[in-house]
């Protein structure tokens, strides 16, 4: 007798159509399960077993045989559970095989025959070959953002009991689309450092990436929190696409709905290179950077991050992707984020004037040759923040707000939408001349720069985007003009001068 | 010359150990020399360990001194030996020369005919420190002083980069062997004096940086001097070794004034108190070399300093201001910009552009700050800054504006 269900299973972030096949004949009583299970997924005959026993259906003592196909992907987890339970019961003629209708079926099995959800849900049921998919209560709400006909149930018996039609199905769970929003750190609280606010401006509306140098107590932490609140909502798509990375990675949570706000993450500066990029042993798992998608990713004390963990990031940050492949596997995650350093400018914190500085010169250079010059270069925005005097802090008065700030980004990336970028730090270099040409006095101010030297051809596009963004956070849609790109090239200062160690 | 090389490059050797070998067992000679260290049989081994007798033994038999005369040849140095001809007489009067001296250059630079001034002071300098540096080293050479410098990081390599190329004469004493570059990002420097000015040193080539070879630097730095300048001194630095040094041999030592709440100019200061002339800039330097008469300068004058960068907008001729109390008569075709010319640069801003640098203090000025204080949005603050600092009248650091004085 044999049944085949379908089913999905998870392969980095992306799900995988998956067949059950379960063949039950008369033989010595034994139960295998092929086609490259994990641990998890051969423990799954432990879970299968004690679930319908505990749910009151007999154990057929016969050779059990449960192949997952296809066999050239790997089944990570315990999301099989489910369908190797119904399967059994398919085979052994206690549902009907015309019951199960043009459904799949994923979930982890309790013991005592309920049903858990299993991470990567919404990708799975995204990527299920049926129109329904069966998933546990409690994911119900994660597998509905997929936008399939979701069927749920809570026990092995209550499923058995919908199935044979002796009980309704429970009603189906609302997709959550709005999540409760809550509440983000607000600008006004951030006294002084009027050029560091600004700077933070820029880079929500562009979407550049920014560092800020300064010693401890500048407020570079505080600024940072803040950015995500500057940030627009995420579209439909770009929801959808961290939603899924963020339900591979398990790391939804209770109260599941669809990623609305940017994500923010703040990796500590012990990460390894797995956690950052993505990776694992058992499980291939998305990193932060990956979690970060369409967010930003804030890495404090930047320049005490291993330097391999640094160097490992300039190549996402190029493409939006990272690919991360292993003996066994290769799995693509997203990953465009806004990158966020924040660093002292020397081991004892206080370099940005020399006078202050405790620290010699070696260690200096040491301090900053943690990062690599290619890293530093794709800071479109690099912002040395002086400590602000406490006398400062009282006299200064209160920047905007968040909600003020927030409005005016909305507007710049508003007329980057128009242009046909979502932002622009992601203008490409052959459209710059279309969408930021230069007047001649910005011309000749690039010029000149470039003439001393102080500015690369690289530098040169990054500092064009930079300025394109100023313009339009000063609503100016035409040519970029000249103090935008003075204001530009003030916002990316040549190596040597953030480095003061030189 | 080859048994001179060969004696300075033997293991444990200091300075006056290598004087003793050449007096009292060469006579003079390094030939005499380095066959006594060969037999082991010197004359004053009463004063030496016998191991230490043993150690040179063993080395000098194990080399041969034609080796090391190639070694330098290749290198392109010199070796001199006091007491033989071609050896600088400035520093053969000293009371502690050099028995063995390695150069590479015009070692006519070193004469003694020429007014020599030193320039000392710490690695860890500020921008202030820099910059007096800089502009002493230059317009010392611009009036035919002989600037002198000790091949480290930060003062040093701020006045000798100010005073190469400006026709005058500069040298550099190092205290590693001439092919060892230290620090290695003054390397350009290094080939620079090379070439323009000279470059020597008593240790052999392949000698490393060890702390009490910078203390050796030191006494040839003294020896060099007609006077030493102290730009920048922490209260315990390196520069004050050869302000004893200096002393000892009845030298003129000056310092730079500094900000009192500075520490690079701590040791400086305290110079100052305990009675050392203040250098306020060249012409200062120059009256104590009595290349000039004292009391010329004018009640109220201003220091005379130029900005580091003089830089002009557009393609306007460069005024070329000859400086008020400028009386070198070596001095010709001077760029400096004196605080007259500070005035007609000032003229030529626009009205935004003067009162944006009101508001840039002469201590460095936040960002923030400046746009707290002009109410200018970033973009037009950037360009005016810009226009200041084409202009060489604001100087930047990170994250922050200063006004350049004069």
């Amino acid at each position: 007798m044999l049944a085949i269900i379908h089913s999905a299973a998870l392969d980095g972030i992306d799900g995988k159509p998956v067949r059950v096949e379960v063949h039950v004949s008369s033989g010595l009583p034994a139960f295998n399960v092929v086609g490259q299970p994990d641990a998890a997924c051969r423990e799954a005959r432990d879970r299968v077993r004690a679930a319908l026993l505990s749910s009151g259906f007999a154990w057929p003592l016969q050779r059990i045989t449960v192949n997952l196909a296809p066999g050239s992907v790997r089944k990570v987890g315990a999301g099989f559970d489910l369908p190797i339970a119904v399967g059994l019961l398919v085979a052994t003629g206690v549902v009907a095989a015309d019951c199960l209708g043009d459904c799949s079926f994923i979930g982890e099995l309790g013991l005592d025959g309920s049903l858990r959800g299993v991470p990567g849900m919404i990708s799975m049921v995204d990527r299920a070959p049926t129109r329904a998919v069966l998933v546990p209560t409690a994911a119900g709400a994660e597998a509905a953002l997929a936008g399939k006909r979701v069927q749920t149930a809570t026990s092995l018996r209550g499923l058995v009991a919908a199935l044979r039609g002796e009980e309704p199905w429970p009603a189906p769970p609302p997709p959550l689309t709005e999540g409760r929003r809550l509440p983000e750190p607000d600008l006004v609280d951030v006294r002084g450092q009027l050029y560091g606010r600004w700077a933070v401006e820029v880079a929500a509306a562009g979407g550049h990436h920014l560092l800020m140098v300064g010693p401890p107590g500048a407020g570079k932490t505080m600024l940072a929190q803040r950015l995500p609140g500057l940030l627009p909502d995420l579209s439909d798509q770009e929801a959808m696409d961290t939603t899924r990375v963020w339900s591979a990675a398990s790391m939804l949570g209770e109260e599941v709905s669809l990623i609305r706000r940017p994500p923010f993450r703040t990796p500590h500066h012990s990460a390894s290179v797995p956690s950052l990029i993505g990776g694992g042993t058992y499980r291939i798992r998305p990193g932060e950077i990956s979690l970060a998608h369409n967010g930003v990713l804030l890495l404090d004390e930047m320049a005490e991050f291993p330097r391999p963990v640094l160097d490992g990031l300039r190549q996402p940050l190029e493409d939006g992707w990272v690919t991360v492949s292993r003996a066994r596997w290769v799995s693509r995650f997203p990953a465009r984020f806004l990158l966020v350093g924040a660093t002292n400018p020397c081991p004892c914190g206080y370099g940005l004037t020399r006078d202050s500085c405790r620290c010699s010169p070696s260690s200096r250079i040491r301090y900053a040759q943690r990062m690599s010059g290619p890293l530093l270069d794709r800071f479109d925005l690099r912002v040395a923040m002086p400590k602000t005097d406490v006398a400062d802090l009282m006299g200064i008065p209160c920047g905007d707000s968040t909600a003020v700030v927030a409005r005016r980004v909305v507007k710049a990336r508003r007329l980057a939408k128009d242009r046909g970028v979502n932002c622009n730090a992601r203008i490409p270099v052959g459209a710059l001349d279309e969408v930021a040409p230069l007047t001649p006095g910005a011309a000749l101010l690039l010029t000149r720069r470039l003439d001393a030297g102080r500015l690369n051809p690289r530098g040169l596009h990054r500092v064009r985007r930079v300025a394109r963004t100023v313009a339009d956070l000063d609503g100016h849609s035409g040519p970029v003009r000249q103090e935008d790109v003075a204001a530009a090239l003030a916002l990316r200062p040549d190596e040597e001068s953030l480095r003061v160690a030189s | 010359m080859a048994y001179a090389a060969a004696l300075a490059a033997l293991p444990e050797l200091t300075p006056a150990h290598l004087s003793r070998l050449l007096d009292i067992d060469g006579g003079g000679l390094p030939s005499k020399a380095w066959h006594k260290v060969l037999t082991g049989r010197l004359e004053h081994r009463a004063e030496l360990s016998a191991d230490r007798v043993e150690t040179w033994r063993r080395a000098a038999q194990s080399q041969d001194p034609r080796e090391h005369l190639a070694r330098c040849r290749s290198l392109g140095l010199r070796v001199l030996v006091r007491g033989l001809p071609g050896y600088p007489p400035r520093l053969a009067r000293d009371p502690a020369p050099p028995a063995v001296l390695f150069a590479r250059g015009d070692l006519d630079v070193i004469d003694q005919s020429r007014p020599t001034a030193v320039l000392v002071g710490t690695r860890r300098c500020s921008g202030y420190g820099r910059q007096m540096a800089q502009v002493l080293g230059r317009h010392l050479a611009e009036r035919g002083v002989v600037v002198v410098s000790g091949m480290a990081a930060g003062i040093d390599a701020a006045a000798q980069s100010g005073a190469l190329g400006r026709d005058g004469a500069v040298a550099g004493v190092a205290a590693t062997g001439l092919d060892v570059i230290y620090p290695t990002s003054s390397a350009k420097l290094w080939e620079r004096l090379g070439s323009e000015g000279v470059l020597v040193s008593e240790k052999p080539p392949g000698h490393g940086a060890v702390p009490t070879s910078f203390i050796h630097r030191n006494r040839i730095m003294a020896g060099l001097a007609d006077v030493v300048v102290v730009v920048e001194s922490h209260i315990k630095g390196g520069s004050l070794v050869t302000v004893d040094e200096a002393v000892k041999r009845g030298r003129t030592v000056m310092a730079v004034p500094g900000p009192v709440t500075s520490a690079a100019s701590a040791g400086a200061n305290a110079l100052i108190a305990d009675g050392c002339p203040p250098a306020r800039d060249a012409v200062d330097v120059q009256v104590a070399l009595g290349l000039v008469r004292a009391g010329r300068r004018r009640a109220g004058e201003l220091v005379e300093v130029a900005p580091p960068r003089p830089r002009r907008r557009g393609g306007g001729r460069p005024p070329r201001h000859r400086a008020p109390f400028d009386t070198s008569p070596l001095s010709s075709g001077s760029d400096a910009v004196s605080c007259g010319a500070g005035a007609s640069v000032r003229a030529e801003l626009s009205e935004l552009e003067r009162e944006l640098l009101d508001q840039v203090d002469a201590t460095p000025t936040r960002m923030d700050v400046l746009m707290a204080r002009t109410g200018l949005a970033p973009g037009e603050l950037a360009l005016g800054l810009d226009a200041l600092d084409q202009a060489g009248l604001v100087e930047a650091g990170p994250g922050w504006w200063a006004r350049i004085a004069g």
